[in-house]
């Protein structure tokens, strides 16, 4: 699942989680004054009962006569307490029963004559008696009430306890999940990351990194794991490059160290003989050298594209005869033939289309080991020409066809055509040149019949590159 | 090099032991050959493995100098086809660059090597002491 996926739904559940202990909180809270305001409402009743309490017993034994008008008033007080208290729900078994001994009072009380008696009647002192222990009782229920009250609200305070406690609980396990989740799906695998590219910059591409998970550092640490490969491979191909240089650069300078010192073993007379095959040696192995030198130094060039064309006006055929001429008897197996050879004068830097022609000869030469005709040709083709360079040697297998123009690449490494002076960088040294002048380079080819190259360049560069 | 075939070039001029030069640069080849010969070694000279056994089974060498990086046969198969077919009792000395000649000729179990870029005293003495022993 991708980090970011994940983060929503962390998110989502933290939502979820706020919004359900808070309204659980909010109810809670909301509850807490209407109780309130209930256990005021039992606090007047039981204010009125005692009045009413006070006023009977002040008719019953003082005889005074306002007690008549004070239980009056305080019965009509009590009453309407009674009916805002079941207004309110608070507690309906309770409430109608106070409701009714509330009517039984007044019933009762209304009995009574409003003026002082001198000595109450036996029937009057009963319902008195009576009325007693009705407000008694109504007492002792409304003191029942407001303990139960008192117990609601305790329990609604602890409750809103709890929830605070466990909202705070809730928010502190999300944390520690959210730390363990940055801590197992990004950190870590940063740190994984971060010690890779520390092994690759000391030069180590060797190992690659393990893919912990299909998201969005899974897939960098994939395109690093790339990156390392593509490195490793550039850079033991490199290495390769320098090695196989050096190597060849040594047998031209024994070649030439020995020619020297043997022909200085001889006196000037007998040294005569041997001249002109020892010069035309040392003057093959010191193009030799110059080539391999030039050809790692381009690659080194190229490599940080400093490469500047000397374009100037050149005969192309001139060009290419020239180079065929000078590889006619490189070996004595290949003899090398020119078809059509269409005149044409083009803006090219001719030692660099020199080396690209002498580069695709070489191949030709190299890759047909059993000898044969090389057939090359210069055709005009609108305003570009292609120089094509025929052989019908070992050819190129179709799945090593991709890569052979690639920098370092040697399709035959490996192979018993393997060559020993191949550097694995002609045909990209020839198809950057190529590249410069605005032209192209392809081939075709089937394994064992051999391989045509062309060069494609345009006559005149055009305008936008000839600033460049 | 007007030569069509370069297997089989010989220097036979000498009346001494017959010295085996592969390596496939032809200019290296002729050189070692004529400077070989005119010291009086009979020499025969083969551009890959598969033309040096070739001049092998024509008549045994009592050297081969070997070169190892070779298009067709290289100095290892070469090596090993050699080991073979006549044991330990023609020497190999090892041509390739100094750097790396000891370990290639220990890799084939080359009797000596002779670094590149070699001189000619070089040239002479490994051939000398190889020819020796």
């Amino acid at each position: 699942m991708k980090i970011n996926t994940r983060l929503m739904l962390i998110n989502a559940l933290l939502l979820l989680v706020t919004i359900a202990i808070g309204s659980v909180l909010l109810a809670t809270s909301r509850r807490v004054p209407a109780k309130l305001e209930q256990s005021e409402e039992i606090h007047h009743i039981a204010r009125e009962l005692f009045a009413l309490e006070t006023a009977v017993k002040e008719y019953r034994f003082l005889r005074l006569p306002r007690a008549s008008r004070q239980w009056r008033a305080s019965s009509q007080r009590l009453g309407s307490y009674l009916e805002a208290m079941n207004d309110d729900h608070v507690d309906p078994t309770m409430t109608v029963a106070m409701l009714e001994a509330h009517a039984e009072i007044d019933s009762l009380l209304a009995t009574l004559p409003a003026g002082p008696l001198l000595v109450p009647s036996r029937l009057e002192q009963r319902v008195i008696e009576h009325v007693q222990i009705k407000i008694q009782d109504m007492l002792l229920w409304s003191q029942m009430l407001a303990v139960s009250l008192h117990m609601q609200l305790e329990d609604a305070h602890r409750r809103s306890n709890m929830f605070v406690l466990a909202f705070a609980a809730g928010v502190v396990l999300v944390m520690v999940g959210m730390q363990a989740f940055f801590r197992r799906t990004i950190l870590q695998p940063l740190g994984t990351l971060e010690k890779g590219a520390r092994r690759v910059g000391y030069g180590d591409f060797e190992h690659p990194l393990p893919r912990h998970a299909d998201d969005e550092i899974g897939h960098l640490t994939g395109v690093f794991n790339e990156m390392r490969e593509n490195l490793r491979r550039l850079t033991r191909a490199r290495e390769e490059f320098m090695s196989a240089a050096i190597h060849e650069i040594k047998t031209p300078v024994a070649v030439i160290k020995t020619s020297v010192q043997f022909l200085q073993q001889f006196p000037p007379e007998q040294r005569e003989k041997r001249l002109p095959q020892m010069l035309a040696r040392l003057d093959r192995q010191c193009n030799r050298l110059d080539r391999l030198v030039t050809d790692v130094l381009e690659v080194t060039r190229l490599d940080m594209r400093k490469t500047e064309l000397r374009r100037r006006s050149t005969d192309v055929v001139e060009l290419v005869e020239r180079v065929v001429a000078e590889m006619q008897n490189v070996s004595p197996r290949h003899r090398l033939v020119t078809g059509r050879m269409d005149a044409i004068e083009a803006e090219i830097d001719p030692d660099r289309i020199e080396q690209v022609v002498f580069n695709l000869i070489d191949n030709a030469i190299k890759y047909s080991p059993s000898g044969g005709d090389v057939d090359v040709s210069v055709c005009r083709e609108d305003d570009t020409f292609v120089i094509s360079v025929r052989d019908r040697g070992i050819g190129i297998a179709t799945d090593k066809q991709e890569r052979v123009f690639e920098r370092f690449y040697r399709a035959h490494a490996g192979t018993r055509y393997e060559h020993a002076a191949s550097l694995g960088v002609g045909l990209y040294l020839s198809r950057e040149i190529a590249a410069r002048h605005g032209g192209s380079m392809w081939f075709e080819s089937q394994e064992g019949e051999g391989a045509t190259f062309h060069l494609r360049l345009p006559i005149v560069p055009k305008s936008t590159e000839k600033g460049s | 090099m007007s030569d069509s075939k370069m297997h089989g070039k010989r220097f036979r001029t000498g009346t001494g032991a017959l010295v085996l030069v592969v390596d496939d640069d032809p200019d290296l080849l002729e050189l070692v050959g004529e400077v070989l010969s005119d010291r009086g070694y009979r020499v025969e000279l083969a551009r890959n493995g598969v033309e040096a056994l070739e001049c092998i089974d024509e008549e045994v060498p009592g050297l081969v100098l070997l070169d190892m990086r070779m298009p067709v046969m290289d100095g290892w198969t070469f090596a090993r086809h050699l080991r073979d077919r006549y044991g330990r009792s023609i020497p190999i000395v090892v041509m390739t660059a100094a750097e790396d000649s000891k370990l290639r000729a220990d890799e084939i179990g080359a009797d000596s090597d002779l670094g590149k870029p070699f001189d000619l005293r070089q040239l002479h003495e490994v051939v000398e002491d190889a020819l020796a022993e």
